[in-house]
């Protein structure tokens, strides 16, 4: 009788969990067959417990009551270690890159978070998704921040409409933003975003065909200006020719490598902000010999026509060997903390940069092989390794100059010698968003906010070569199974024997 | 060693019983059930069809991998792609690791109760229960004995399913890491499903009846993630810390969170603890 309660408690179970899981809810016949289940298997229960009869009836049910007694103990000492288990907190990360564990950025954004955020998932239908796995790591980081899972078929919390495919969201109060990506960057970024507010403006100066922040092209700055965003900044253009001065919003002024020159008055504006404790960012591009030269000399820093040709640097595949260099010497300085050797930077045609006085300092440096290429000269020939005037000891690619405008104030310039380090194609490039948006918060003196940012790049995005596939599929895939199965056939063959 | 252990009597002495020490019990309990798997097809037809599958859908992956990173490169030598284009979960661990790991663990949800189905439901058929249970031997080292042998034996079935991650790393620079705690992520679970496997034989005589109850079990708890939306948060939560798969879904990926390794071992300890409860009382039977 407790066999037949058993199996159709179970039978009971199962069509209720399955009308469950299929209508998306506790339906009326899923619960009525819920709670049949639980009648039948408790009585079950009780009739086996019940069923011992004659002589020693009374100690087959102290027996069973004791069973009983040890299997409800091993359960409830099995759930109070399953939730002490899942209080641990301690992991290993084999990956080689410790790819599945916060980066120190992301554990210090979440460490500053004085507010709640809270990150939902939407359209993940099963648990262990990648997604997931990740919002929780930033959840075991902050009380601050808290995970929700949303149900698969959830509204999109910002469109209101079909979320479609999975999607997460971080909220903050009144404020929320989608995180484009499944990886941390993305994360990190759309919080820092989310939690940061607006506090400096950043003035684009536009009008004399400089790489523009709107343009999304391979050349454009729309993706350092969106980073700019993120970090807290606001952004706006600025046409120095419409006022006398630079406008006193302006907390950080970038000129992106102007394809004409600046008109004096143009120019002695700049000088003035800059003489005012202004700071500004220039770009350079040796095809485009339209810098600023009066700002830049009262700086102490000149630009000497020319491209650097580093062959230390040089990349696999480059045009020009040497061109388009990868640099890791960096002078210890606010702006370039994190990077050495081994976090480069990667320059795209750079110009030269030549420091005058005591004033001015070398960030980033080309190595002591590099070398300077005349604009004249065509792109395939190589610079003239034997002229002592064209290879100097060390080229500045990048350099910074202050000048104390009283009252507490210090005006400050920092000059890259490429611009393309800053276009779409070439930010998200090694460590290139990291030095320029650090030359950025350090000139808009918030050096609390100088990091090294989480990487894009990920483990192992390279395919398998075919013919190693397929001897490895020949080797591995097929004599392992083979060899297991003849040695089953000889094992029933001998047994056959005895 | 004990003198009661099976060691030579004291000269004049006499021993009324043949009592070996818990460990060789455990040990000779442990051999027996062995040397049963192994003169048998079963165990190698199991290891078969656990390779051959594992084979195929590690490959499959790989080559639907191979085609999609292909693709992509494709594409950004002709779209100039630009730099983070490329979708950050395309990669092997991802796209090959995780799921190769997620579908060998659906096999060994069904494999795993075949294992383990006979173990003490085929005793019982045998009518050697009876000689086993009346042996001076404590239940918890038979318990023990048989546990261990399922294991060992597990243990040779997720040496052949980690095989070709093996090999990969030889042939694709991947790092050993993931591919260690790949391995021990699947150990731990064909472990936890063994423990509810060996309940389950221990509780009846059939063992079809063993192997439906252990993977109906094991199915049922492999993922809450459809009730969760429907579920309190507190309920949520209790069916979350029971689900296996949030508590395997690191592994592939080269995480091992003690947390995790916790969750399995209390599965483990709770299957051997009932089905030590069923054994005595069928020995008090």
């Amino acid at each position: 009788m407790s066999g037949l309660l058993i199996a159709l408690g179970c039978l009971a179970l199962g069509f209720g969990l399955a009308g469950v899981y299929f209508a998306d809810s506790f339906g009326t016949t899923a619960s009525a067959n819920l709670a049949l289940a639980g009648v039948l298997l408790a009585a079950a229960v009780i009739g086996v417990a019940m069923r011992s009869h004659g002589r020693h009836a009374g100690l087959a049910r102290r027996v069973w009551l004791g069973v009983v007694a040890r299997v409800t103990a091993t359960l409830v000492l099995a759930g109070v270690l399953l939730y002490a288990s899942s209080q641990v907190g301690s992991r290993w990360d084999l990956t080689p890159e410790t790819g599945y564990t916060l980066s120190d950025y992301s554990r210090r954004l979440l460490a500053r978070l004085d507010t709640d955020v809270d990150a939902v998932l939407v359209g993940v239908s099963g648990a262990g998704s990648k997604s997931e796995m990740l919002l929780r790591l930033y959840a075991a980081a902050s009380p601050h921040f808290h995970l929700e899972l949303a149900a698969p078929q959830a509204l999109d919390p910002m469109s209101g409409r079909p979320a479609g495919g999975v999607q997460r969201y971080l909220r903050s109060g009144e404020r929320t933003a989608r995180a484009t990506g499944v990886s941390e960057r993305s994360v990190t970024q759309t919080l820092l975003q989310l939690v940061t507010p607006a506090h400096t403006n950043v003035c684009f100066v536009d009008g004399h065909g400089e790489l523009a922040a709107d343009d999304a092209g391979a050349r454009g700055l729309r993706v350092f200006a969106r980073m700019l965003e993120r970090e807290g900044y606001t952004q706006r253009s600025l046409i120095l020719a419409r006022a006398p001065d630079v406008p006193a919003d302006c907390g950080v002024v970038i000129l992106a490598a102007p394809q004409r020159a600046l008109l004096p008055e143009e120019g002695d504006a700049l000088n003035r902000y800059y003489d005012g404790g202004g700071r500004v960012l220039v770009l350079l591009e040796p095809e485009r010999p339209a810098e600023p030269v009066a700002l830049l000399e009262q700086a102490g820093i000149s630009a000497p026509e020319g491209t650097v040709i580093d062959p230390e640097g040089r990349i696999y595949g480059a045009q020009t060997p040497g061109s388009e260099p990868l640099i890791g010497r960096f002078t210890a300085h606010p702006v370039t903390r994190g990077l050495d050797a081994h976090t480069r930077v990667l320059v795209a045609g750079a110009r030269p940069l030549a420091l005058h006085g005591a004033g001015p300092r070398g960030l980033v440096w080309a190595s002591t092989s590099a070398s300077i290429r005349a604009p004249a000269a065509d792109a395939a020939t190589p610079a003239s390794p034997a002229s002592p005037a064209a290879r100097p000891s060390a080229i500045p690619l990048v350099a910074i100059a202050e000048r104390d405008a009283g009252e507490g104030r210090v005006g400050r310039v920092i000059v890259f010698g490429d611009a393309d380090i800053a276009s779409n194609g070439r930010i998200g490039l090694l460590y290139n968003e990291d030095l320029l948006l650090n030359a950025v918060n350090h000139l808009a003196s918030r050096d609390e906010a100088i990091d090294i940012r989480p990487k894009l790049a990920e483990l192992y995005q390279y395919p398998l070569q075919p013919e190693r596939t397929i001897g490895a599929f020949q080797s591995i895939a097929l004599l392992i199974p083979e060899a297991l199965l003849a040695l089953g056939i000889v094992t029933w063959w001998r047994r056959r024997r005895l | 060693m004990s003198a009661a252990s099976g060691s030579a009597a004291e000269p004049g002495t006499a021993r009324a019983t043949y009592a070996p020490g818990p460990g060789r019990a455990v040990v000779t309990v442990a051999a027996r059930e062995l040397a049963g798997l192994f003169v048998s097809p079963i165990a190698y037809i199991a290891l078969t069809g656990v390779a051959l599958a594992m084979s195929l859908f590690f490959f499959d992956n790989l080559r639907a991998f191979n085609a999609e990173v292909s693709m992509m490169q494709a594409q950004a030598v002709f779209s100039d792609l630009m730099a983070g284009e490329v979708p950050p979960d395309l990669n092997l661990i991802e796209r090959v690791m995780v799921p190769t790991a997620i579908q060998t663990a659906f096999v060994f949800l069904g494999v795993v109760p075949l294992i383990t189905m006979g173990v003490f439901a085929e005793e019982r058929v045998r009518r050697t229960d009876e000689v086993l249970l009346t042996l001076p031997l404590p239940t918890t080292a038979v318990v023990a004995g048989k546990f261990l042998a399922t294991y060992v034996f597990l243990l040779a079935v997720v040496g052949v399913t980690v095989l070709l991650p093996v090999v990969s790393v030889a042939y694709t620079g991947l790092s050993a890491g993931p591919v260690l705690a790949s391995a021990l992520g699947l150990l731990l679970l064909a472990f936890a499903l063994a423990a509810v496997g060996l309940v389950c034989s221990a509780l009846t005589s059939n063992q079809l009846v063993a192997a439906l109850a252990a993977y109906a079990l094991a199915s049922a708890a492999f993922d809450f993630g459809w009730l969760q939306p429907l579920a309190g948060e507190w309920l949520a939560h209790a069916l979350e810390l029971l689900a296996i798969h949030p508590h395997f879904a690191s592994f592939p990926r080269g995480v091992i969170p003690l947390a995790d390794v916790g969750y399995f071992a209390v599965i483990c300890l709770t299957g051997f603890l009932l089905t030590r409860a069923a054994l005595e009382l069928e020995r008090l039977k």
